[in-house]
């Protein structure tokens, strides 16, 4: 078993894991560090097994948004680049509506000691126009990301009221009311030749409730992306695939829309695009259904193109 | 014939009746994608999170909630050809018992963030190596 050694109540130690190699990176999205909130720490093989001594620890830089909170909430790698989301960010932490997020991206660098050194973050600190002087409700990468040739996938929730979340992520989840989250969508970050071009970024699948998840319950890898949509009219879910190019430079066209089994199927669950294999989970409930009230079942679907 | 070969060619036989029994796989498509199989698991409480993870072959899916967690790693032609078989799996009382897994070379990552061995919250990460010893549950605590 592996513990922080500097393991606290609320650290959260755990929240998410993600191979670098044969390092093992674990965040701990509430473990404080000076005015930020989330670590992650990097563990190395070492004889009878994986040592966090010395701890490298990869922490945000501070420069763009004072408050990283849930830093680690998600993480993603692509060769030498790591990209680490702070969904719930923010310029003060009492106030939920300076709620900016953030992403930080780290590259490999041999010289440095963790192996990894702050390549750049971002922030979109849109102006609420709603309301005087404060900033747009922003949440990035709360649901996921992925890397793709020649770029970033992440979620971008903005401006929106819900549900409460669970112990695990207390924060308001999206609501789920058809015309909720105008804003909502899959952003797409361009990597031109190594400048990151996050201002020109864009939702090229669209914008709106149905595109809030992000690559949670969707997945992306090379030129290929595959997208969990929810109606939210009639709350029935479709899975999508999008090939990059389709439909022009860097658009991102739909291909197809992969067909349900029955009426029970309800692909919301993850899914992840792995060598030939995409696979998703459709999450049945109801009776009508045959699952009891308060319980679920797992259908896992494999496919191969 | 060596001991090997036998079974390499049995596994192809049975194969290859098996796709004549049941057909080929559906195509879910007019394009290119085709849905190879599927398979169901047992029941879980309502609301819980499911993760999952793949390497080659292996399959890893997480299914973790309030009271606990269940992670099983299933192997494809487990069971039969297109089958995705359990060959390991690991329960807990731990809360949120998998609601992270990583899976790479045979290291399989669980990451319990509400587990409350240093206090509520505290969290942790247990690591297992897949054996291939057969005939027992592939996940060894590392």
């Amino acid at each position: 078993m592996i513990d922080h050694p500097d393991r606290v109540s609320n650290g959260r130690f755990g929240y998410a894991v993600h191979w670098l190699g044969d390092t093992l990176a674990v965040s701990a999205v509430s473990l404080a560090s000076s005015r930020s909130s989330g670590l992650v720490s990097l563990f190395i093989p070492a004889p009878g097994g994986y040592s966090a001594t010395p701890p490298f620890t990869l922490s945000p830089p501070n420069d763009n948004v004072p408050f990283t909170r849930w830093f680690g909430a998600a993480l993603a790698s692509s060769g030498d680049r790591l990209a680490i989301a702070a969904p719930f960010s923010g310029f003060e932490a009492t106030i939920d509506q300076q709620n900016v997020g953030s992403i930080h991206l780290f590259r490999r660098d041999p010289l440095s000691p963790a192996g990894w050194t702050a390549d750049t973050s971002w922030a979109d600190i849109s102006v609420d126009g709603s309301t005087a002087c404060a900033f747009e409700r922003m949440e990035l990468g709360r649901w996921g990301m992925a890397f793709v040739d020649g770029g970033l996938m992440l979620d971008h929730t903005r401006r929106y009221s819900g549900p409460d979340g669970s112990a695990l992520s207390p924060w308001t989840v999206p609501d789920t009311a058809a015309g909720a989250c105008p804003a909502c969508g899959l952003r797409a970050v361009h990597l031109d030749q190594e400048t990151w071009d996050f201002a020109g970024s864009s939702a090229p699948l669209g914008t709106g409730l149905p595109f809030f998840r992000g690559t949670s319950s969707g997945c992306a890898a090379h030129d290929t992306l595959i997208y969990g949509r929810q109606d939210p009219g009639t709350g029935e879910w479709a899975t999508v695939v999008h090939l990059r190019e389709q439909g022009g430079d860097q658009a991102w066209g739909p291909s197809l829309v992969l067909p349900l089994t029955d009426a029970c199927d309800r692909p919301s669950g993850p899914m992840l695009l792995a060598g030939p294999f995409f696979v998703r989970v459709s999450i049945r409930a109801g009776e009508m259904c045959s699952v009891p009230t308060g319980s679920m079942r797992l259908v896992v679907q494999v496919f191969e193109p | 014939m060596s001991d090997q070969r036998t079974l390499t060619v049995r596994r192809i036989l049975v194969a290859a009746w098996l796709f004549v029994a049941i057909g080929p796989a559906t195509p879910v498509s007019a394009q290119d994608w085709v849905q190879l199989t599927s398979f169901q698991t047992g029941l879980f409480p309502a609301g819980s999170k499911v993760r999952m993870a793949m390497e080659g072959d292996q399959l890893v899916l997480a299914v973790s909630h309030a009271a606990g967690g269940t992670v099983e790693v299933r192997q494809r032609h487990q069971g039969g050809f297109e089958q995705w078989g359990i060959i390991g799996s690991e329960q807990s009382t731990v809360p949120w018992f998998g609601n992270a897994v990583a899976l790479r070379q045979g290291l399989l990552a669980i990451g319990s963030p509400a587990a409350q061995a240093g206090g509520p919250f505290t969290g942790e990460v247990r690591l297992y190596a897949l054996s291939d010893i057969p005939g027992e549950d592939v996940l060894d605590l590392r």
